[in-house]
């Protein structure tokens, strides 16, 4: 029952996230984009950084999961 | 389609065209795991880290290594390899005490593992997005992991807005490596003849040395194997045939990026994952009063971890990226991730780095870190009633609590072509610090540093 809930209400944000994300941006031209191309605004600055801080929190807590598929399990205790 | 049109009409205008070129980057920065790697020039990357558990426990040195390597205008290879080399000790159990609060067993300062990984994904760039086919493979002296997966990336709206679909497997096989109960050490030391197919090294710091093949057997046979020994018999380490199994993962993902203005974007990522088979910890043991059967290697009251043999797990991830071109285009990044599981455990995680350019191309790097999550529910720190369903772990991770944690990165540009880093990192664990429920122990505290050397070399 908690679960289910928990699944509904995860969907419900997923589609509201949806919703606001596709409405009400304004249009940014190719020539307005040079700021979003800069190495600081890639949603993964530094691969090898996420990818070590990603596989040592999954280590250590039971969250894991949201940023991409891919990737083996460990015997990591 | 834009890009093109763009790069191909401001090629005679120097100043229109670095502007322009920066803009069709930007279009490309919508997929941003793929951003890198569609660079016209190979990029291999570096580093170093060092994990240490405070208290003595666990530590790690962690080596990576990751090129980015052009084919074509459109096809991009990476390759990337890991190794750790993992020493110290682990939690075990807990037993209750005369006043009822956990005592904590560790390992014993006896672990030494190494984990070696590789894996490669192969990228194609076509007219409206990317598609991403990668695999790979994970070893360690006690777990085995195959995997691939498949990614795709559509840009559509004007390429304001990504949507990216996702699946990945994994095959993997999970066993223990121990210590021999005392019947295994006075069978080993009586043996005195060596065979160069069968020799068991007696050094309990070298486990990754033997195979499997060599474990099983002597195990499963240790008196009429012919083993060999080392002078000073102290320990020795076999395979153990109470525990281990396959299991295998399913994960698929569904995500949105959009570009919200010239200097903001935001994305929603959802995962749901699949875990099946052997979930257990081989190496927990869980304190169990009714327990009747002396547990390998610990004896006395001790049952096995037993967790259930499925897990469905979903995670929600929301990423918000700010640009501030009146601090020196400084960016910020904020991530929100949700996580429930049906062994009942939710998680909430915040995440926030600021990335401040300063002088001389130098950059520094500031972040923090909450996590808090609830108990999984079969987790307790000791068991003094039996579960219907036979679920049992005392495992500190499927705990109540929460962490803190933080760090700093900092690297400089040099020629345009080389790049030197390092970072700190701290974390600490209390079980007061999460605000879900659950039951947890504040034996299970515990706080870890991680020291980081990078370099990144474009060629």
């Amino acid at each position: 029952m908690t679960m289910n809930l928990c699944k509904r209400m995860t969907g419900h944000i997923f589609l509201l996230s949806l919703f606001c994300l596709l409405s009400g941006c304004q249009t940014v031209n190719a020539w307005e984009r040079g700021n979003l191309a800069k190495p600081q605004m890639a949603l993964e600055v530094d691969p090898l950084t996420s990818a070590l801080t990603s596989h040592t929190f999954s280590s250590k807590e039971a969250a894991s999961g949201g940023y991409g598929v891919g990737g083996g399990g460990c015997g990591c205790n | 389609m834009v890009l093109e049109e763009v790069v191909v009409d401001v090629t005679s205008q120097s100043q229109l065209f670095n502007t322009l070129t920066a803009a069709a980057l930007a279009l490309l920065s919508v997929a941003p795991p793929i951003q890198a790697a569609q660079a016209d020039y190979a990029d291999v990357n570096s580093q170093f880290s060092r994990y240490e558990e405070g208290g003595g426990r666990m530590k790690i040195d962690i080596y990576q290594a990751l090129a980015l390597l052009p084919f074509t205008d459109r096809l991009n290879f990476n390759v990337n390899g890991v190794k750790d080399i993992v020493t110290g000790a682990s939690p075990v159990a807990n037993t209750p005490k005369l006043n009822g609060k956990p005592y904590q067993m560790l390992s014993g300062a006896s672990i030494k593992d190494e984990r070696d990984s590789v894996d490669g994904t192969l990228s194609y760039q076509h007219e409206n997005g990317i598609v991403s086919l990668g695999g790979g493979r994970s070893s360690e002296n006690d777990y085995e992991s195959n995997f691939f997966n498949i990614d795709s990336r559509l840009d559509f709206n004007q390429k304001m807005t990504t949507l990216e679909t996702g699946y990945g497997f994994s095959s993997d096989k999970v066993w223990a490596i121990d210590h021999c109960p005392p019947h295994c050490l006075s069978d080993n030391a009586s043996l005195s003849s060596a065979s160069s197919e069968t020799t068991l090294s007696l050094d309990s710091n070298s486990p990754s040395t033997l195979s499997e093949t060599t474990l099983s057997a002597a195990n499963s046979d240790l008196s009429s194997a012919s083993l060999g020994t080392t002078n000073t018999v102290t320990s020795t380490t076999y395979k153990r045939p109470d525990v281990g199994g396959d299991k295998v993962t399913h994960q698929g993902l569904l995500g949105v990026t959009q570009i919200l203005d010239k200097d903001s974007l935001v994305q929603a990522n959802l995962t749901y994952t699949y875990n099946g088979g052997y979930l257990s910890d081989p190496y927990k043991a869980v304190y169990a009063s009714w327990a009747t059967v002396p547990y390998p290697i610990y004896g006395g009251t001790f049952i096995h971890d037993a967790r259930p043999s499925n897990r469905n797990r979903i995670a929600l991830l929301t990423r918000y990226v700010h640009h501030f071109s009146a601090l020196n285009s400084a960016a910020v990044h904020i991530d929100y991730r949700y996580y429930v599981d049906t062994w009942g455990v939710n998680a909430h995680t915040f995440e926030a780095t600021w990335i401040q350019p300063v002088w001389a191309d130098w950059k520094i790097s500031p972040t923090v870190r909450y996590y808090s999550q609830g108990s999984a529910d079969f987790y307790q720190p000791y068991f003094t009633a039996q579960r219907a369903d036979g679920h049992y772990s005392s495992d500190y991770r499927l705990a109540q609590f929460g962490a803190i944690g933080g760090g700093v990165q900092v690297s400089k540009d040099f020629f345009e072509r080389l790049n030197l880093g390092f970072g700190i990192d701290f974390y600490e664990r209390k079980n007061n610090y999460g605000f879900n429920g659950g039951s947890g122990t504040s034996v299970d505290n515990f706080t870890f540093s991680m020291y980081t050397a990078k370099i990144n070399v474009k060629f």
